[in-house]
């Protein structure tokens, strides 16, 4: 019984001394290790969808250290996940330095970049986090932060764009572009390409870049120039006043990666011929082979930047459709939103007083293109 | 020379003992009882009121409401293991410490898994919770009070088997 009571002492003894023994090594490798991890600068791929870091751990031993493994999973303010990431698990066994990068691989398909990029959003972020000291301690981490996300490209205005006349198939369109950049971190500096399209046909009828440069915390006003093709009936524009729906494609680059939003703007199209009227010939006669006719007609130009400029000159044809006579031109200029009125003068040939009628054709020419108009006019002398 | 179940006491060995007793009853007492439930006063000494705020809350995670009252039950026990030694109860006084100290490593340990809820004062905005998984280690710390525990069990069975 002595033994064995000698044999028990011997064994608290040691058990004891085991216990701090193991508990003072464990605390010593923890603190070895924590204190060799150098941890580089973050990459971003989004193209690939990766962050890595890289990180460098060395382990004196005794005890391997398994499983670092780290998942993030982004909740926008509503609580649909937008965002999330996992690491590779990483072992260090002991005796050994580790030289790698922590990759998370990123899901970003659902990552709703324009909507981050534009508006302020309160995001949750959760981290899984797991690390390993075999065999004596396995920690776990479930972490919750709530992150407030300034957008970088706040308040994005799109100014009611200046539009001028370049020529018959195209405008000169001045966008003015604006916006806060709130995000105390990621500064904007790219060059962004916008293509302009026809909302309604989709057609891409407009080209240009502008470079955009704003700091964190800082606001940025610029003005984008493109020249929008007129894709539509000339004819039917230069009569009729219409609402003309654009669609803006922004593509800025930042890195590797490459964010695209879009925004719509309307233009109010002013005819420059609108509401023409032509009103009832007055005829006398001229000499004894011809008539005078004086043809009223009256348009206003609704265009607020194009000038109706132009000439209006014909023929006067019989019901067999042969000449009998002329239109003298007439040439107008019309400022933007004003009314013009003025007289067509004509030349027709006695010998159609037998006929009920005239046909008057007339050519409108202007820098949109010619238009034929034709007018049947009553002959009552 | 008097006698107390069953061990004869004279001044000198009385004194010893009361000796012995004193200061293994003062050392657990400061191990098992102060310093565990003054912890955060002691570090409050030492640290800035930033960080004994921080250090107060995880404190109150990590030590157990139950580990200051198994740390007084050693001292006293210890006490009497010192005083009694010898003695027909002095088995089963060693079988209560051993079982105390079995007691006070699972509370020290929380059963093998402690949970550290991140206080809200440490960084703003980040809630969280750390698990530590640490059963092996508080299975090694509970080694030597089954032991003690186990040598108990052994004196008593030795001092019944002496009486019959």
């Amino acid at each position: 019984m002595k033994l064995v009571n000698k044999i028990l002492n011997v064994a608290i003894v040691v058990s004891v001394l085991l216990a701090f023994t193991i508990l003072g090594v464990f605390v010593w490798n923890i603190v070895q290790v924590s204190s060799s991890i150098s941890i580089g600068k973050p990459s971003m791929k989004f193209l690939d969808s990766k962050i890595e870091l890289p990180i460098n751990i060395s382990n004196l031993g005794p005890f391997s250290i398994h499983e670092i493994s780290v998942k993030v999973i982004v909740f926008d303010e509503y609580g649909v996940k937008i965002l999330e990431g996992t690491t590779e698990p990483l072992k260090v066994e002991p005796a050994s330095t580790l030289q790698t990068k922590i990759v998370m691989n990123l899901n970003v398909s659902t990552l709703p970049l324009e909507k981050l990029l534009t508006e302020n959003e309160n995001l949750s972020v959760k981290a899984n986090v797991s690390i390993s000291v075999l065999p004596v301690v396995k920690v776990t981490g479930k972490f919750m932060y709530e992150l407030t996300w300034d957008a970088p490209l706040r308040e994005l205005k799109i100014e009611k764009p200046k539009v001028s006349f370049y020529n018959a198939t195209r405008l000169q369109v001045l966008l003015p572009i604006s916006f806060e950049n709130e995000n105390r971190f990621v500064p904007v500096d790219t060059k962004v390409e916008v293509r302009v399209f026809n909302a309604t046909s989709n057609v891409q009828v407009g080209l240009g870049y502008i470079n955009i440069k704003a700091p964190p915390t800082s606001s940025f006003s610029g003005n984008l120039t493109t020249l929008v093709k007129l894709d539509r009936s000339t004819v039917s524009l230069l009569f009729n006043d219409k609402l003309l729906r654009f669609r803006v494609e922004f593509t800025g680059t930042y890195g590797n990666a490459s964010i695209s939003f879009r925004r719509l703007f309307n233009l109010s199209w002013g005819a420059p011929i609108s509401n023409l009227k032509v009103g009832i010939p007055s005829l006398h006669l001229y000499n004894l082979t011809h008539i005078k006719f004086v043809l009223p007609f009256n348009f206003t130009n609704n265009s607020e930047f194009i000038t109706a400029n132009g000439s209006l000159r014909g023929v006067a044809l019989d019901l067999k459709n042969n000449v009998v006579g002329i239109v003298e031109p007439l040439s107008f200029n019309v400022t933007p939103k004003k009314f013009f009125s003025g007289e067509l003068v004509g030349y027709i040939e006695t010998s159609v007083l037998t006929e009920k009628a005239v046909i008057l054709k007339l050519t409108l020419q202007t820098s949109f293109g010619s238009v034929e108009i034709e007018r049947e006019m009553t002959l009552h002398v | 020379m008097s006698k107390l179940l069953d061990v004869q006491f004279n001044k000198k060995t009385l004194a010893v003992r009361l000796v012995v007793a004193t200061i293994l009853g003062v050392l657990s007492f400061l191990v098992f009882y102060f310093i565990p439930s003054n912890l955060s006063t002691i570090l409050s000494l030492i640290t800035t009121p930033n960080v004994r705020r921080i250090v107060s809350v995880l404190l109150l995670t990590v030590i157990d409401p139950n580990l200051s009252s198994v740390g007084l039950l050693i001292t006293l026990l210890t006490l009497l293991y010192a005083l009694l030694y010898g003695s027909k109860v002095h088995g089963y006084i060693t079988t209560s410490l051993g079982l105390s100290f079995v007691a006070y490593a699972y509370l020290l340990f929380h059963g093998g898994s402690i949970s550290i809820e991140i206080p809200k004062e440490l960084i703003p905005r980040l809630s969280g919770v750390i698990t530590l998984n640490l059963k092996l280690l508080m299975i090694l710390f509970m080694l030597p009070g089954f032991l003690i525990a186990l040598k108990g069990i052994l004196e008593i069975v030795e001092k019944f088997n002496r009486r019959s």
